[in-house]
C-alpha cells in the first residue's frame, strides 16, 4: 500500500503542470473532438433499416437504445455539449454529458461491423476530465464568476481557490501511453517472430486496399529488396510501441524522442499504407506543456 | 490511505478508465472503448484471394462511382471483411447480405431526396466477390454473390 501510495504521488499528483495546460488542452482537446466530428465521421444512419445492427458490449449490456429517428438531433446535441466544453459554459455537465452520448455515439458504429480504435482514446480521455475539475479558467464559467463578485476582495479569493488539476493531464498521458504499448504487446504476444517475416510486409503492402500513392507503391517495393531493412524498421516500430510506456515515467530527452517516433511511425502508417490516424491527434495534445510554450512565446 | 478527499476523484479516475485498459491489453479482450488490438491476432502470409465490393449500376449496366461516405459505416475495406465473416460465421448469411442491400438502398433514396442527382438512376445494387487480376488476365475477374433491383 505505502508503494502504491508513494507511486500515485510520484507519478499523478506532483508534476510540473499547472492548471493553465490543463485548460488549455481541454480547450483544444475539444476542439479538435468538433473538428474530426464535423469533417469526417457524421454518422448518417439510416434508423428505419436495422437487420445489420447487432449491439456490442456495453451498448448490448446496458441494452442501450437502439439507433431511432432522434438519432440526428442527439447528434446535435453532443455536438453543443462539445462546444460548450470547449468554451468552458456549464463546464461540468457539459463535459460529463459530451462524455455519456460521446460514449454511446462513437461506439454505436461498431454494431454495424466498424471496428475502429481511433475514437478510443478521445472517449477515454473525455472521462478522465469528467472526473476534473477543469473550466476554472479561461472559461466563460470563471469570467461570469468573476463578473458577478461583488467585491475585488471576492475577485481575489476566486482566483486564490483555483485548485491544479493536472493529475487529469497525467491520466491522459497515461491511457495515451497504454494505448500504444497495448498494440506493441499484442504484436508481440500474437504475431512473435512471423511479423518480421518479408512475405508477411509485401501481403501487407499488396492488400492495403486504400493505398493510393503509385510513387511511394514502387520505393516500397524497391525497398522490399533489401532483405534486413524492414524487418529493422519494423523491430524499431514494436520497441516505440512498447517504450510508449517509458514516456510517461520519464521525463526529457527521451520524453520527447518517444512520443516523437510515435507521431512518425503514424505519419509513415498513412504515407506507406494508407491507415490514417488523424482521430488519435488529439492524445498529442495533453503532453505539451502549454503554459512554458507560451511564457517563451511571449 | 490514499483516501483523503482531494485523491479520490483522481482514483476513481484511474480505476474506471486505466485499469480497463490494462485488463483488456492483458487478457486481449476486445471491449469499446477499453479494447486491445485484434488485427494483430494473427500474421497473414498469403495475399487475400478475393474481395467483396458494392455496385450500383445504372439501367445500361454500368456501374456508377459513389464517395467513401455512402459506405458509412462502414468503408471499402471493413465492409468486404463484414462480409468475409458472414460467410465464416452466420448461418443466414444471404439474408444478412441482403439486408445490406437494403440499406443502401434505404440510402441511396434518402440521397436522390436530398436531389443528389447522379445516383437517380441506379436500378440495381450488387456485391460482387472479386479476384484479383493475374497477369495473363486483362480484368479482374468477379461473381455477383448478392443482388437487389430498385
Amino acid at each position: 500500500m505505502k508503494t502504491i501510495r508513494f507511486l500515485f504521488k510520484k507519478y499523478l499528483l506532483e508534476n510540473k503542470y499547472t492548471q493553465y495546460d490543463v485548460e488549455i488542452s481541454r480547450i483544444l482537446f475539444y476542439a479538435s473532438i468538433l473538428y474530426f466530428y464535423l469533417t469526417e465521421y457524421q454518422t448518417h444512419y439510416i434508423p428505419e433499416v436495422l437487420g445489420i445492427y447487432e449491439p456490442q458490449f456495453f451498448h448490448k449490456w446496458l441494452n442501450l437504445p437502439l439507433p431511432g429517428p432522434w438519432i440526428t438531433n442527439l447528434e446535435t446535441f453532443w455536438l453543443i455539449t462539445l462546444v460548450f466544453s470547449c468554451l468552458g459554459f456549464l463546464t461540468n455537465i457539459s463535459k460529463a454529458l459530451s462524455f455519456t452520448i460521446g460514449f454511446y455515439l462513437l461506439g454505436l458504429s461498431w454494431g454495424f461491423g466498424r471496428v475502429t480504435h481511433v475514437y478510443n482514446l478521445s472517449v477515454i480521455c473525455m472521462g478522465i476530465l469528467c472526473f476534473s475539475n477543469c473550466g476554472q479558467l479561461l472559461s466563460i464559467d470563471s469570467f461570469l464568476k468573476k463578473l458577478f463578485a461583488k467585491s475585488l476582495v471576492q475577485k481575489n479569493i476566486l482566483l486564490r481557490v483555483v485548485k491544479n488539476e493536472s493529475w487529469a493531464l497525467r491520466l491522459c498521458q497515461l491511457s495515451w501511453s497504454l494505448v500504444f504499448f497495448n498494440a506493441g504487446l499484442s504484436k508481440v504476444l500474437n504475431g512473435g517472430l512471423n511479423i518480421f517475416d518479408p512475405i508477411f510486409l509485401k501481403n501487407m503492402l499488396y492488400n492495403a486496399e486504400n493505398f493510393q500513392n503509385p510513387l511511394l507503391f514502387d520505393l516500397m517495393e524497391k525497398t522490399l529488396n533489401y532483405p534486413y531493412l524492414w524487418p529493422c524498421i519494423l523491430a524499431f516500430t514494436i520497441i516505440i510501441e512498447l517504450g510508449a510506456i517509458v514516456a510517461f515515467f520519464q521525463e526529457g530527452r527521451l520524453k520527447w524522442f518517444i512520443i516523437g517516433s510515435v507521431a512518425l511511425m503514424q505519419i509513415s502508417a498513412f504515407m506507406f499504407f494508407g491507415i490514417n490516424f488523424r482521430k488519435m491527434a488529439s492524445g498529442y495534445l495533453f503532453w505539451l506543456p502549454w503554459s512554458i510554450l507560451i511564457k517563451k512565446h511571449k | 490511505m490514499l483516501t483523503n478527499l482531494s485523491q479520490i476523484r483522481p482514483l476513481l479516475a484511474f480505476a474506471l478508465f486505466i485499469l480497463p485498459s490494462i485488463f483488456c491489453g492483458v487478457t486481449k479482450k476486445e471491449m469499446w472503448p477499453f479494447s486491445n488490438y485484434p488485427m494483430y491476432s494473427s500474421t497473414r502470409k498469403e495475399q487475400k484471394k478475393f474481395h467483396y465490393e458494392l455496385v450500383l449500376r445504372n439501367a445500361s449496366d454500368q456501374s456508377v462511382q459513389y464517395d467513401a461516405f455512402f459506405l458509412w459505416p462502414l468503408d471499402k475495406a471493413r465492409l468486404s471483411t463484414r462480409l468475409s465473416n458472414l460467410n465464416k460465421n452466420s448461418e443466414n448469411k444471404k439474408n444478412k447480405m441482403q439486408a445490406y442491400l437494403v440499406y443502401y438502398a434505404a440510402k441511396l433514396k434518402q440521397l436522390n431526396q436530398a436531389e443528389k442527382s447522379e445516383f437517380n438512376n441506379i436500378v440495381k445494387l450488387q456485391f460482387l466477390k472479386v479476384f484479383p487480376k493475374e497477369a495473363s488476365d486483362s480484368d479482374e475477374t468477379y461473381e455477383i454473390v448478392a443482388e437487389m433491383n430498385l
